[in-house]
């Protein structure tokens, strides 16, 4: 296995690292890591790093690349939605694999955001056979509501903190930053340098779309034959709090063999955790490897 | 930005350049030393705009990934105090023969200053030296290591003496090699310009400066109060990235000026 540093796309350019197997099966699906919010293309604690190797291993092409604005990739203004922008930076990292590397068929990976944005990604180019989804999208259901609130229902401090707040309105607390910061509060003292940040578009937290729409989207995908390892963590639980909660979510898809499910209640959603990450990789690899 | 691997392939390290725009250009360039496990996650960003900020204003850079770190070789078991002062002399080398300058200047972010210091310090083609929230105190900088391990899950976060901190690595020799070095101690040359900019108001730093202006370096001591959880120890579920603008703009500046 070796890495290259690559640069993908015409009119753009994003960087990328390419795991490159000594032996390239060419029938093989290549494996494209897409971002996770505002992390750079290492991943949460190195993960697509490790992941990468792995799949590298198996003799697949893996490639890890940054979105445009994130990591050590640079920002680009497009006029069109930011859903057209990331699919065509998506589809830059798939035409480089399939120009160097002769490979046809795409796998995507994707934690929270990377996850959104490799379904909706999925459903508008058909040389994506297989989806990998850590804590992606999750809508509430009969069944998680009771495992949320019965055990909660039955606790007196629960009962006493909900009239406390019916009786005394609770001050907000200003939501915390996580990324962003003023641009206004430059003081530059010597007009001669030029100490204007870059400060660029930073929500990486789009609102999750109607329900219907995902499983539409998963019925399009189980019909064109694409193959779903979907794994939640245990940091989701405020919103996946059981294992088949992905198949209540979308009753009316019938996933049959296409859907591997997969539930880490003690891992952590960066995976920080040595022990519940490896298991994850492994069990990623091993998803990736069955015919 | 110019993405790149240097060194040996079977060991290669990843980094940045970031060559200057506009019409001016420095004689000189900026190798920018990340933080070490969670804190290089944290920091990512920050240093990237750091470089981008020192492009705009004619100088050139260079960030890199530490062996068994980001996306350059090796496995995080591997990293080590020796190997990452050796990363800092090649990185060095790399900019000088990219940038084709011979005067860098050097930025180390929290434990990144101490390798810089270490690797770097005594060396007569440097500019200067930026000790950015810098880990001053290697055994100080365990305790609060080790203070972040769950003690109810110490089984799952020490393995084979190794700590897991927030989901990096701690070897037993790496722990072994930082817990000697504190940033006085070092030998950093003569007259040495350094900016000491520390975004937390600790009389350690404080010290640390007098200390390094009594042996007759030249440091400017900056409090730049961080925005908002300007803790870089702090992780969460988001993997929430620090954006301290202001330290940025005043590194920057303090670069330009010194």
């Amino acid at each position: 296995m070796n890495e290259q540093v690559v640069s993908l796309g015409k009119d753009f350019k994003l960087n990328a690292v390419v795991s490159v197997p000594d032996r390239v099966e060419e029938s093989a699906e290549a494996f494209v890591i897409l971002n996770s919010g505002l992390m750079h293309k290492i991943g949460t604690c190195r993960t697509s790093v490790l992941l990468a190797r792995q799949v590298a291993n198996t003799g697949r092409v893996a490639l890890r690349f940054d979105l445009s604005g994130i990591g050590d990739s640079a920002p680009r203004s497009v006029g069109s939605s930011d859903d057209d922008r990331v699919f065509e930076e998506v589809q830059a990292a798939m035409d480089y694999l399939e120009a160097h590397f002769g490979v046809k068929r795409f796998i995507l990976y994707g934690l929270c955001s990377g996850s959104q944005n490799s379904f909706k990604a999925s459903l508008r180019d058909d040389r994506i056979v297989g989806l990998v989804s850590i804590d992606g999208y999750s809508y509430p259901t009969l069944k998680f509501y009771a495992n949320h609130y019965l055990p909660r229902m039955l606790k007196w401090q629960v009962w006493k903190n909900f009239f406390a707040k019916l009786l005394f309105k609770k001050r907000n607390d200003a939501q915390a930053q996580l990324v962003t910061a003023s641009a206004a509060d430059a003081t530059n003292s010597n007009s001669e340098i030029d100490l204007d940040l870059d400060v660029e578009a930073e929500n990486v937290w789009p609102p999750f779309p109607p329900r219907k729409f995902v499983e539409d989207g998963y019925q399009q995908l189980v019909e064109r034959g694409v193959r779903l390892k979907v794994i939640y963590t245990g940091s989701w639980f405020e919103v996946y709090n059981y294992k088949d909660q992905f198949l209540d979510m979308y009753s009316a898809v019938n996933f049959g063999e296409s859907l591997e499910l997969g539930l880490f209640p003690e891992a952590s959603h960066i995976m920080s955790e040595p022990k519940h990450r490896d298991e994850m990789l492994g069990e990623i690899i091993a998803w990736l490897e069955r015919k | 930005m110019r993405p790149i691997f240097f060194g040996e392939s079977s060991q290669q390290l990843y980094g940045v350049l970031q060559e200057p725009t506009g019409s001016h250009f420095a004689d000189y360039a900026v190798l920018i030393c990340y933080p070490f496990g969670q804190e290089y996650m944290r920091g990512h960003r920050a240093c990237r705009q750091l470089a981008s900020l020192l492009a705009r204003n004619g100088v050139a850079s260079l960030r890199f990934d530490y062996y068994g770190s980001g996306d350059s070789a090796g496995d995080g078991a591997e990293f080590s105090l020796q190997r990452a002062q050796d990363d800092c002399r090649q990185a060095f080398a790399e900019l000088q023969r990219q940038s084709a300058v011979e005067r860098i200047h050097v930025v180390g972010l929290r434990m990144g200053a101490m390798f810089a210091a270490s690797a770097l310090g005594s060396r007569n083609d440097i500019r200067g030296l930026v000790f950015w929230d810098a880990v001053t105190d290697g055994q100080t900088h365990l305790q609060e290591l080790r203070a972040t391990i769950d003690e109810t899950r110490l089984d799952e976060f020490i393995i084979d003496d190794t700590w897991w901190v927030n989901g990096f690595p701690v070897s037993p020799s790496f722990r072994a090699d930082i817990s000697e070095l504190k940033i006085p101690a070092i030998n950093l040359g003569a007259g040495r310009n350094i900016l000491q900019l520390v975004s937390r108001s600790d009389p350690s730093y404080e010290q640390v400066t007098e200390a390094l202006q009594a042996a007759g370096h030249r440091v400017e001591h900056r409090f730049v109060p961080g925005v908002g959880d300007d803790d870089w120890q702090h992780v969460d579920d988001q993997g929430s990235l620090l954006m301290p603008h202001q330290s940025i703009r005043t590194i920057v500046e303090h670069i330009l000026t010194h």
